[in-house]
């Protein structure tokens, strides 16, 4: 009861994190949608020597990604673009590793979609006179995302339950707010139940409006 | 480059002495989340609606929840409770009930895959319900679902690494063990996440293989 | 020939609906020993529901199913039914065997495997006395030269005929058959009909669910056509084809005749 006191007075440092964790996660989503249609669009190219190279090094930066724990990830990251010089802050290299770690699995997501695209309506796009970039903008993305929105959803829920790692690099959202209150204040289990029903809330959330999409589509 | 070879020969042991025990952590857990997942994929397809009940909040829970705040409400959540296990142990507990939520929706879905004339046939043989899951739908579930079983022993390879926050001496945990040794963080970091990367893709192949063994008998 | 002193099924005031959609609405009938019954009638007639009711597959609303003494009643009736049911459906279950429309063989167990597969599971019979009784059916069935292959391998009516030889395995005192041709192509029809009526020569009591107008005329003795949930016509096959007292049938005979 004690704890449940003290955690309650610090609703609005918590909420604080909760909005952090929130914000980080979201930034990183749209990075990484950005970075999964480049990859998608990339993998594309035809069978000529360079397309073929980085089709290569598209797969294996995805083998990667996919692979290897995301706290090593972010830890890389991290280490690498200090030792690049780059004087970046931890808040933006967390968001960094996020985005390059959910990009990876969000260009097979959109390589999935893409499949249930007929190819009749590229062929149908280019009889008409349609450059490629256009009919990509145009015809196939519009309707790869509308497809795989519900998985583009599950993928930001995903992102949001990685975010703790976020702490290792002192970045301050709501887990790392836990712990500094949790050695403020020397009350443990009551933070961290705390957090953890916020998370609940916000994924268990986000998990509906999935079941909603899936509805839709 | 000396130095390279200099730090490599200090950390490499140590991340190998790791390896090994994330491949021990991974393969209890990935056993008793195996056996959690039947028991609470059974409880899913209860006629029972409370059993049901409890199965799906379960799931929820652990599903809903980042698996690094649950770490953390085991390793000090558990004592509080007098429950006294080692960081290993809580380590193990934790990754097995986590996992097992994830394969027991494997299952269900497996299982919900199966035609229902399957069953039919064997109720109307006289078959017990129990002795229909084991010896009919089960069998034909697992062969379905290697692919994505194999996909969650991949993920719990990954997510084994955080295990490192709550001091169990795997394999991130060794990198950090290294790196406070040799100052060169980077470097054994990338050489940490090649291992991992290895091991996964040991796994991703015998998987392939098992999967072309099964996909041979069935035409 | 048929006995026809004691029903080997007796099915009383049988009803059964999903919600408000009732299937069957009123369903009486004696099956007697040796009898080959054909039920035929439009789809959504209830055949179907009827047959998968008479071994539990389906739970009845109302009224009662007697089959060795064993009954099924409508679980609207009383709340104890359920448990009750499920108990004398094992016993029932034991004697009734059934045939699929999809066959519904176990894709992952050899076609032996298939048909030794309840023998030893349920009667506890030694692996050799199995598979020497399994190879027997086979034989009749005319699959003992592939006993060793999986049914994803063979033909639709090679993997209905081996249905047959697994429910010939439990040694049932009834078979009831959902549609067993429905599913095949053509070429494969004559394959399982030949079979059937080799059973029913033998005879075993049949009940049959069909759109097959020939065999119900040519094999079974006695031919109940349903519609909108109730068995309209019950007789010969000569009194039912030729002479069919109600409207419905008429239409539905001079519909089918047509095509």
């Amino acid at each position: 009861m004690e704890g449940l006191k003290t955690v309650l007075e610090y609703t609005p440092l918590i909420l604080k994190g909760l909005g952090y964790t929130v914000l980080v996660s979201a930034e990183a989503i749209v990075i990484a949608l950005i970075i999964g249609t480049l990859l998608s669009v990339l993998r594309m190219g035809g069978n000529s020597l360079p397309s073929r190279i980085v089709k290569g090094i598209i797969k294996v930066y995805i083998s990667f990604v996919r692979d290897t724990p995301v706290l090593v990830q972010i830890y890389i990251i991290y280490q690498a673009l200090a030792v690049m010089g780059l004087n970046l802050s931890a808040y933006v290299s967390g968001v960094i590793a996020l985005s390059l770690n959910s990009g990876g699995f969000i260009a097979e997501i959109i390589r999935g979609g893409l499949t249930a695209i007929p190819k009749g309506q590229t062929e149908a796009a280019a009889a008409l006179g349609m450059s490629k970039p256009k009919i990509l903008a145009r015809i196939v993305f519009p309707q790869v995302f509308k497809i795989v929105s519900p998985q583009l959803t599950s993928e930001f829920i995903n992102v949001i339950k990685v975010s703790p790692m976020l702490s290792v690099l002192a970045i301050v959202e709501l887990t790392r707010t836990a712990q500094r209150l949790i050695t403020q204040t020397y009350v443990t289990l009551p933070f961290y139940i705390a957090i953890a029903v916020l998370y609940f809330i916000v994924c268990a959330g986000l998990e509906e409006i999935v079941k909603l999409q899936k509805k839709k589509a | 480059m000396n130095d390279f070879i200099h730090v490599a020969s200090i950390s490499l042991p140590m991340l190998l002495q790791g390896l090994s025990l994330t491949v021990e952590i991974s393969v209890l857990s990935i056993i008793f989340a195996f056996i959690g997942g039947l028991l609470v994929g059974y409880m899913c397809i209860s006629p029972n609606k409370l059993v049901e009940g409890i199965a799906r909040v379960f799931i929820k829970i652990f599903r809903c929840t980042p698996f690094m705040v649950q770490v953390y409400l085991a390793y000090y959540g558990l004592p509080s409770l007098g429950i006294n296990v080692s960081a290993f142990g809580t380590g193990v507990l934790i990754l097995s009930l986590y996992t097992s939520a994830y394969a027991a929706v494997i299952l269900e879905s497996g299982v919900k895959a199966i035609p229902k004339g399957q069953y039919e046939a064997a109720a109307a043989l006289g078959m017990p319900r129990l002795k229909i899951l084991c010896r009919i739908i089960l069998p034909q579930t697992i062969r379905m679902i290697v692919p994505s079983l194999t996909g969650q022993f991949v993920q719990t390879v990954k997510d084994s690494s955080i295990l490192s926050i709550i001091t169990v001496a795997e394999m991130t945990m060794m990198t950090k063990e290294a790196i406070g040794i040799t100052f060169s963080p980077l470097f054994v970091y990338i050489c940490a996440g090649v291992l991992y990367w290895a091991l996964n893709l040991v796994i991703e192949f015998i998987s392939g293989r098992i999967e072309k063994k099964y996909n041979r008998v069935r035409i | 020939m048929a006995d026809t002193q004691t029903p080997i099924i007796s099915v009383k005031n049988m009803a059964k609906s999903y919600g408000e959609l009732a299937v069957l609405r009123k369903i009486d009938i004696d099956i007697y020993k040796g009898q080959v019954v054909s039920v035929i009638g439009p789809s959504g007639s209830g055949k179907s529901t009827f047959l998968r009711c008479l071994n539990y597959l389906e739970e009845i609303t109302s009224g009662e199913i007697c089959i060795d003494g064993q009954t099924i009643r409508g679980i609207s009736e009383a709340k104890e039914n359920k448990k009750l049911n499920e108990k004398a459906a094992r016993e029932i279950r034991k004697n009734v065997g059934m045939v699929f429309q999809q066959f519904n063989l176990w894709p992952h167990k050899t076609v032996l495997e298939n048909v030794i597969e309840c023998p030893m599971q349920i009667k506890k019979i030694k692996k050799e006395d199995a598979v020497r009784t399994a190879m027997e059916l086979l034989k009749k069935v005319g699959m003992d030269g592939k006993a060793d292959a999986y049914p994803p391998q063979l033909s639709g009516g090679q993997q209905q005929r081996v249905a047959i030889a697994r429910t010939l395995a439990m040694n049932p005192e009834v078979i009831l058959f959902d549609e067993p041709t429905s599913a095949l192509d053509p070429e494969f029809v004559g394959e399982v009909l030949d079979v059937m009526k080799g059973l029913a020569k033998a005879g075993m009591t049949m009940i049959v669910v069909t759109h097959e107008m020939g065999f119900a005329s040519e094999v079974s003795d006695r031919v109940c056509f349903m519609d909108g949930g109730y068995v309209i016509e019950d007789g010969t096959p000569e009194e039912v084809f030729k002479n069919p007292k109600s409207d419905r049938a008429k239409q539905f005979f001079s519909k089918i005749l047509n095509v």
